[in-house]
């Protein structure tokens, strides 16, 4: 550019070492924005947001010969949803990226019937040597038929409604692992304890702790010791997630010589009335479990 | 000839260039020759790339002719072919042995070059490029390369106004980038994210990049010292251009990411 549109300098200056003394200086012009896109936490759709699978004997994932059920916690911005949802569980190729492929070997294939906390079993199997990962693969629709095929594209719902498709994979360290245990968690709103409640259950302004329209509060969180699975070199993740309002973030992460215990924010809707909010904890070895809460927004 | 250490592998690239003066004022010149890179290191590796992969070899041939049409005015044009074969290529899904030398690629297309000097105060340039660049990742299908730009035109100019001053403007225009659009998403449920679902490899686009950029500079002779003094305004009018794609948290919503806006730039530049 600078070559372009200056001429030569004269001959003395040629055989001279320029230099930048001042660069670039001044002004800049934010880029405008658009209008914001959704956030994570926000439940404005129905949405898959955690796969739980439980073993027999407890695990994350069953042993050879032993039966396991899974189950998937589905909400949108009213509470659980109900879907069906097709369904594989098998042996995935080696694959780098992307959304896991099975491999020849399936466990486990089918559709659940409509429900709002769809659930199915299969039976562990052994891995080839070619085989080492384990994957669930499924598609839930709110309504029509889903269909599941070799082709994520063509994961679909019959009546053309949007397919609820997901994906879980699974290590050999989940087979000695347990899913992080939630029922002693507190999560206080000042003083208050906030109950807990399963995630099927109605958000309802019983016996619930009141925040003010439009009002930021602190939600306190002492995480259950047993989301660790008894020891304490878990990572965990915690997704949060509420039907209205706006918690201030998506994920929590903890690392394995930490506390669980962590704050969170959250600014109640313009609407009065219960305001369901969940949270779902990974622990980083295949172990999945979730909760949810309920606020009453009262004017 | 050139020896890839990674991959333990020589190849040899003969290359021919020529120009022929066939009038005073028109010259034409013709070139070809093989080109090798070897593959990314981590294409080579036993875990998660495959190491008996090869260096990817080009064909490159170009015919073209300059002419001086009158003393302050020049004209070039050169037409060019390209042809990649073995490109490496992932394999679908990207299973073992993940990469093959199973691509090939072709680009061809005409450059031209105009350029003129009316006085020893003035230059002026414009160039414009036609062009087209095609991959084929081993199923048979061209598709358009990431950098694919059919137009790209160039102009750039200056005058010396005298007593140190000197006004410049460059404008550019140039077809944008072609794009993979994201079809859906699929949830993982082992990390709570989502991964996207993709269209046919780049049968999308950016919308096209154009661009007016102004200067003005001052030199001061101080004996030895020369103090230039200049400021420049990028991107004159504005133009919000798009150079990507920003998406939500489920790939659903989607926003383009704008490049550089209207920026002045007061710069100075001392030679000795």
């Amino acid at each position: 550019m600078r070559k372009q549109l200056i001429p030569q300098a004269p001959q003395h200056c040629a055989r001279t070492r320029p230099f930048v003394l001042l660069a670039p200086l001044l002004v800049t012009v934010l880029p405008a924005c658009g209008d914001p896109m959704e956030f994570g936490q926000d439940l404005e759709n129905p949405r898959v947001l955690g796969v739980h699978i439980e073993s027999e004997e407890g695990h994350s994932w069953p042993a050879t010969g032993e039966a396991a059920r899974v189950e998937l916690l589905l909400a949108g911005d009213d509470g659980p949803i109900e879907a069906r949802v097709a369904y594989q569980v098998c042996f995935a190729l080696e694959t780098s990226s992307g959304v896991p492929l099975c491999g020849e070997t399936t466990l486990a294939d089918g559709t659940t019937e409509l429900s709002a906390s769809p659930s199915f079993a299969f039976m562990g199997e052994a891995p080839s040597s070619d085989e080492p990962r384990l994957a669930i693969l499924g598609v839930g629709c709110t309504s029509g038929t889903p269909k599941l095929t070799d082709d994520p594209q063509l994961w679909s719902c019959s009546d053309d409604s949007a397919p609820l498709r997901f994906s879980f994979e699974a290590t050999s360290k989940s087979l000695d692992n347990e899913n992080p245990g939630l029922d002693e968690t507190a999560i206080l709103l000042g003083d208050e304890r906030i109950p807990l409640q399963a995630s099927d259950e109605p958000a309802s302004c019983d016996d619930v702790p009141e925040v003010a329209v439009g009002e930021s509060v602190t939600l306190d969180f002492t995480l259950d010791e047993a989301a660790r699975s008894g020891t304490t070199d878990e990572l965990l993740q915690i997704s949060h997630f509420a039907e209205q309002g706006r918690l201030d973030r998506q994920f929590t992460i903890i690392d394995p010589d930490e506390e669980a215990h962590f704050e969170l924010e959250f600014e109640a809707p313009d609407v009065t009335g219960p305001v369901k909010s969940y949270f779902v904890v990974r622990d980083d070895r295949g172990g999945t479990s979730w909760l949810s809460y309920s606020l009453c927004v009262v004017d | 000839m050139d020896y890839m250490a990674d991959g333990r592998k020589w190849t040899v690239d003969p290359r021919l260039t020529s120009r022929l003066s066939v009038t005073e004022t028109t010259t034409l010149k013709a070139g070809g020759g093989l080109y090798s890179q070897p593959p990314v290191y981590y294409q080579l590796m036993d875990e998660i790339g495959n190491p008996d992969l090869t260096p990817f070899r080009t064909l490159q041939t170009s015919l073209g002719v300059e002419e001086n049409i009158l003393q302050p005015l020049s004209i070039g044009v050169e037409g060019f072919y390209k042809h990649w074969y073995r490109r490496v290529t992932g394999t679908e899904g990207g299973v073992s042995p993940h990469f093959e030398n199973a691509g090939t690629g072709r680009a061809y297309g005409l450059e031209t070059l105009l350029k003129l000097q009316l006085s020893p105060k003035s230059q002026l340039f414009l160039a414009y490029t036609l062009a087209r660049s095609e991959r084929n990742d081993g199923n048979g299908e061209f598709r358009l390369f990431d950098a694919d730009q059919t137009h790209n035109l160039q102009f750039t100019g200056s005058y010396d106004l005298g007593k140190g001053w000197i006004v410049g403007a460059r404008f550019r225009y140039v077809t944008g980038n072609p794009t993979t659009p994201v079809t859906g998403s699929v949830y993982d449920a082992t990390t709570d994210t989502y991964r996207a679902l993709y269209g046919a490899t780049n049968s999308d686009r950016n919308p096209a990049f154009h661009q007016l950029d102004l200067r003005v500079e001052k030199l001061w002779q101080l004996g030895p010292v020369g103090l230039t003094t200049y400021l420049e305004v990028m991107n004159v009018y504005n133009k919000k251009n798009i150079e990507g794609t920003m998406y939500s948290y489920d790939f659903s919503q989607s926003q383009g990411a704008q490049g550089m806006p209207i920026f002045p730039n007061l710069g100075f530049i001392v030679e000795y």
